[in-house]
């Protein structure tokens, strides 16, 4: 059933391109989720903003814009598929007379950096920012009110509570989520190949096509994102006991020595 | 020499309807170990968050070192009629009645059997006058004179510092919570330092010697690096005590320190409490610790439905009270005594 010969063969002619795509896939899923995450955290005080009848009309109104604007965004992109906004994305540049096909740099380097590579990236990115917007501010909704009094006790700012208590607690409360989503993108970039966005998928199904190993192809191809989405997870376990203060050991025997010895 | 610190006029905070401190005056003078105790309830922990602004008092004035910080003479709900307010209540309580009345005839009427359609009709009507009545009910805005209160505002600017000078004046009246109240992102150490370097604009190794100094001082040098959730609660305390000495304040405010914890951690706790007094720093305990008001305050404060009930020093206080309630107060208190 399946040819060992071409699953050989994959490998040996096209590990450039595969190369590339694991290369472009593990950029896109890692750079969206990581400024995602930066944009979300201020839709996230968007969707926080509360306003207070003792403020005047003009500010009371300011605030209730932004409000509803950061609102709109995580709705709006969150109830629709990332790739029909690709595509809208796609010609929507295109209408305003931007084609990212244009967008060519010279050598190797094209094969992970192009005009839709970078397409694709600013899709994900604003994509995972309504996520991470809801996650966080699901977690700066569950850190304890306290600790904001305690800080505040002290004489510290407001802007220094938040900057220095209370979101580094909501991003730790809310990083196994965060991992999710990191998880999730790794895997659903894949829908970007309908902007043409150079990724791991698009690789593999050029290559599949051109020597007819359809099932070797795609069975590669889910391993190549197992083993992708098993290590952002295992990194992922590393960062939460890094935040958690714990010592981290990248030796992966460690623990099973601690095991032993201890 | 008696340097008065603190100086609190006429303070009342407000709820909405529920009035939680009704009018409180208090000096403190440097060096005085204030103990406030009274039921649940009685408004002192609400009193302790109005000194130093996390709770915005609805009127009186605060002022620290002669200067004040925060004063408002008269508010928005002194200018309310409220003679007129009440009567107006009672008239339309009789309203309403009435009106609940002549629905429960139509509805009683259905109940025992004469579903005619003419009893829904009228049940129908009956519903929508009795929320007509309920619409009506007089609202305390109907009895507020906002000609005379603008006209009281112009004279008599109400005056309340900036965010920034309030930032300033709570690092001078750092504050001990009953849930401690420590960054969990934190080891003990970075909880000392993070307001020092922050507020008090200290290098960061001016405020780790600080803070080591400040850790010794409640014996916890051994567990600096420790976070929060791996400490007992009594050691916590002590952290989160040590965090408000490294501010140097002026006076340290502790809300319920010892409330929250067991017979064996409160020891280790009041330990070091008694030990700040002995060193005269000027102190506010809202606690339930009768012995440690007993001995270690100079001055006690009875409090019980937003007023102080009775105050004097602590041997006078507990061994010949004058009120009422604080006698009966003291002798649900002090079985133990």
């Amino acid at each position: 059933m399946i040819d060992f010969g071409k699953v050989v063969n994959i490998f040996a002619n096209n590990q450039a391109l595969l190369i590339s795509g694991v290369i472009s896939t593990i950029i896109l899923s890692v750079f969206g989720t990581v400024v995602g995450l930066f944009l979300g955290v201020f839709i996230a005080y968007g969707k926080n903003i509360k306003t207070k009848p003792t403020m005047n009309w003009f500010k009371r109104i300011g605030l209730s814009v932004v409000r509803w604007l950061c609102n709109i965004y995580s709705v709006v992109l969150r109830g629709t598929p990332m790739m029909v906004q690709a595509l809208i994305f796609k010609y929507g540049c295109a209408a305003l007379g931007l084609n990212w096909d244009n967008i060519r740099f010279p050598g190797m380097i094209s094969n992970v950096f192009n005009g839709w590579f970078f397409a694709g990236l600013i899709v994900i990115t604003f994509n995972t920012a309504a996520y991470m917007a809801e996650i966080v501010q699901s977690g700066l909704n569950g850190v304890d009110m306290g600790q904001v009094e305690g800080a505040r006790s002290l004489g510290m700012k407001s802007s220094e509570t938040s900057f220095f208590v209370v979101l580094p607690q909501a991003i730790r409360n809310s990083l196994p989520t965060i991992g999710n989503e990191l998880i999730v993108n790794i895997k659903d970039s894949s829908v970007l190949n309908v902007i043409a966005t150079t990724e791991l998928y698009y690789r593999m199904k050029v290559i599949s096509s051109a020597s007819y190993a359809f099932l070797e192809g795609y069975l590669i191809l889910a391993l190549i994102y197992l083993v992708l989405t098993l290590l952002a997870a295992g990194i992922l376990k590393l960062i939460e006991k890094k935040l958690d203060g714990k010592k981290i050991s990248l030796n992966p025997f460690a623990r099973f020595k601690r095991g032993l010895f201890a | 020499m008696s340097d008065v610190v603190l100086e609190v006029k006429n303070l009342a905070k407000f709820f909405e309807a529920n009035r939680v401190l009704k009018d409180i005056s208090l000096t403190v003078n440097k060096g005085d170990v204030i103990a406030i105790i009274g039921p649940s309830g009685s408004g002192k922990s609400t009193f302790l968050r109005c000194l130093n602004l996390l709770e915005e008092p609805t009127r009186g004035l605060l002022s620290f070192k002669g200067e004040p910080y925060f004063n408002i003479e008269k508010c928005k709900d002194d200018f309310v009629d409220y003679t007129k307010y009440h009567e107006a209540l009672d008239q339309y309580d009789l309203r309403l009645v009435d009106a609940e009345d002549i629905l429960a005839i139509y509805q009683n009427k259905i109940i025992e059997g004469y579903k005619t359609k003419e009893n829904y009709r009228r049940v129908r009507e009956c519903k929508k006058a009795y929320k007509k009545v309920l619409n009506d009910r007089p609202r305390k805005e109907q009895f507020f004179d906002k000609t005379a209160y603008e006209a009281f505002i112009n004279e008599h600017p109400s005056m309340a510092i900036s965010e920034k000078q309030r930032n300033t004046m709570r690092s001078k009246m750092t504050m001990v919570f009953q849930s401690f109240n420590l960054f969990n992102n934190m080891d003990s150490l970075k909880n000392c330092t993070i307001a020092q370097t922050r507020v008090l604009k200290r290098s960061h190794e001016e405020a780790k010697e600080r803070a080591i100094k400040e850790l010794t001082k409640v014996n916890m040098q051994d567990r600096m690096n420790y976070r929060p959730r791996a400490l007992s609660g009594g050691q916590k305390q002590r952290v989160a005590i040590a965090r408000a000495l490294c501010m140097d304040p002026e006076i340290i405010l502790f809300d319920e320190p010892t409330s929250a914890l067991d017979p064996e951690m409160v020891n280790e706790v009041l330990e070091v409490m008694k030990k700040l007094a002995n060193e005269g720093r000027t102190m506010i305990v809202v606690t339930h610790e009768m012995n440690f008001a007993k001995n270690v305050a100079n001055k006690v404060i009875f409090m019980d439905e937003g007023y102080i009930v009775e105050s004097g020093d602590s041997k006078s206080f507990f061994n010949h009270p004058k009120e009422e309630r604080t006698k009966a107060f003291l002798k649900k208190a002090n079985i133990n005594f």
